[in-house]
């Protein structure tokens, strides 16, 4: 079991062959209503959400929006309701999918496992393939092609955000402290690659590690769609509040490799394990903002940033320093000493033998594939970027991702048949398995669904399934009633017995 | 390869320590896979679009 985590990510349209202006809005919204999945519910509870609130405990008056952005949306959306334009979905698997600015954006729910984690996640990526297939077949105008990706090379970018919970007597500073070196330095392990550079601080470079860095301007901060920060600091836990708060990590890169995946989140679970603990890293870095760049903008991987205490390291050598403070410890479970061995290997793999590494990492599998054409004739920037956009296509057919995978030249971390299973069964264990029990049973008496609660409505009167842990003895505990009660009135005749809903 | 800001691309970890590529051993027949792979490549990037502006996120 490894410490609960979920991804979120936006995927990316690819848009061609449009005779009018192309309404964005209008466009997620339809490719998520394209989805067809049995059981599903439509709604989502927003009356307790609050991303204004600060991990430094104060809470902000407003939250920074790219005015580009806002220019977006034509009459069409602006005709939709709010419920038709977000398009809100609760699929069976506990998942979250919906219209987030402008981008169909798919939630995992919160997992205790690596596997599952990529299960879910790589059930998303086939929904959208769905969702596209349905809304090219059924639309009049162009072709959208989705894309599991963070940028639209012109200068745009979209975010794939993994959320971890942490306890909240942690401090804040031990938490930023340790997390923005990290954060700063991981991409040379599990970036997506990206060809060129964009974005609102000025640079070159013909290759990066991350599909991300070019966009971070500030260390720390609560703003997400501008003036982005290595650091978040949103502060909802989706969890009893008083006991935890929710890491929102924004930088990072939206990966196609299964192994990238649990790799990224593996690795952060145990640099937060050892935080909790009240390990210190020493790893401070003067100017984590450069540094992000430097080292995404040198695939060399020869770039150095100067730290706090006066070394110039590596994104290589700060990984290192990491993992041996790691090494040192005791982990518990075998997803964390796997994590612990593939990330030894692939340190050592980058700094000898490169190309090896491309069988897991989606930098290096990009880097590969575009090194091993450039033999054959020069590949000039219009065709890199081609090469790009059609690695993170979700389209089997058109990916080059999938195809790399075809071939045998990346590995498999789970099987074809358990993210089929992922699709409908919500990870084990977690409170996805309740809301997916609620859903497969009494789905015609819920009204509406969050991330912590279901209200159901029975004989005129509502009754609230609070859901404050993500897993453990209460999570169990409604599990088994939401299996075993003859009906949905015995049910909430048991849960209030407990005093576990309201 | 120099990139515009003057620095070796790939970086020297590659061109000096590395071993070669599998596809460049002369002793490992290329296989059958990567023919298709090499077809499925040009097929791919002949037929996609390029990258189309999208509005930014999160």
């Amino acid at each position: 079991m490894i410490r609960p985590v979920g991804i979120e990510t936006e995927y990316g349209l690819n848009c061609e062959g449009f005779q009018e202006q192309i309404d964005f809005g209008y466009e997620a919204s339809m490719v998520v209503r394209a989805a067809r999945v049995e059981g599903a519910f439509r709604g989502w509870d927003y009356s307790r959400e609050d991303p204004y609130l600060d991990l430094r405990g104060t809470r902000t008056e407003r939250l920074e929006r790219d005015p580009q952005d806002l220019r977006d949306s034509t009459s069409k959306s602006s005709k939709m309701s709010a419920a038709e334009l977000l398009a809100n979905t609760v699929l069976p698997n506990g998942a979250r999918y919906y219209n987030d600015h402008n981008h169909p954006e798919y939630c995992t729910e919160t997992c205790t496992s690596l596997k599952e984690l990529v299960a879910q996640d790589k059930a998303g990526e086939r929904l959208l393939w769905s969702c596209q297939r349905a809304r090219n077949e059924s639309a009049r105008d162009g072709r959208v092609l989705v894309v599991k990706n963070n940028t639209d090379y012109h200068g745009r970018s979209y975010g794939t955000h993994e959320n971890y919970l942490v306890p909240r007597e942690i401090p804040f500073q031990r938490l930023a402290d340790g997390m923005l070196p990290f954060l700063t330095a991981r991409q040379v392990l599990v970036g997506a690659g990206k060809v060129g550079c964009e974005g609102p601080v000025a640079g070159e470079a013909e290759f990066q590690l991350s599909q991300r860095a070019d966009f971070f301007e500030e260390k720390v901060g609560i703003n997400t769609t501008t003036r982005r920060p290595i650091f978040n600091t949103r502060d909802e836990p989706h969890a009893a509040k008083a006991d935890w708060r929710r890491l929102h990590v924004i930088a990072g890169d939206a990966n196609r490799s299964e192994y990238a995946t649990a790799l990224k989140v593996g690795m952060t679970g145990l640099v937060l394990d050892a935080l909790v603990e009240g390990v210190d890293f020493d790893a401070e870095l003067r100017d984590p903002v450069r540094a992000v760049k430097d080292y995404s903008r040198d695939p060399g991987l020869q770039a150095t940033a100067e730290t706090r205490s006066g070394k110039d390291l590596t994104a290589l050598d700060l990984m290192e320093g990491y993992l041996e403070v790691l090494e040192g410890r005791e982990h518990e479970g075998e997803e964390r000493a796997w994590v612990l061995r593939q990330w030894r290997e692939l340190l050592d793999l980058l700094r000898s033998d490169r190309v090896g590494a491309g069988d897991r990492l989606d930098w290096v599998a990009k880097w590969n594939l575009m090194e091993e054409l450039s033999e054959v004739g020069g590949l000039g920037e219009a065709t890199r970027r081609k090469i790009d956009l059609a690695y993170h296509l979700v389209d089997p057919e058109w990916s080059l991702f999938d195809s790399l995978v075809e071939s045998g030249k990346i590995r498999r971390l789970v099987s074809d048949a358990a993210i089929k299973a992922a699709a409908g069964d919500p990870p084990s264990g977690t409170r996805g398995v309740v809301r997916g029990l609620i859903l497969r049973r009494f789905g015609e008496h819920v009204t509406n669904m969050e991330w912590d609660s279901v209200t159901v409505e029975l004989d005129g009167r509502r009754f609230e399934v609070k859901m404050e842990e993500v897993v453990g003895d209460v999570i169990a505990r409604l599990a088994r009633i939401f299996t075993e009660a003859p009906d949905l009135a015995a049910a909430i005749a048991e849960i209030r017995s407990g005093g576990k809903g309201r | 390869m120099i990139t515009k800001d003057g620095r070796v691309w790939p970086g020297p970890v590659l061109e000096t320590d590395a071993p070669a590529k599998p596809t460049k051993t002369p002793t490992k027949p290329k296989r059958k896979e990567d023919d298709e792979l090499d077809e499925r490549v040009k097929r791919i990037i002949r037929e996609i679009p390029n990258p189309t502006p999208q509005p930014g996120g999160e």
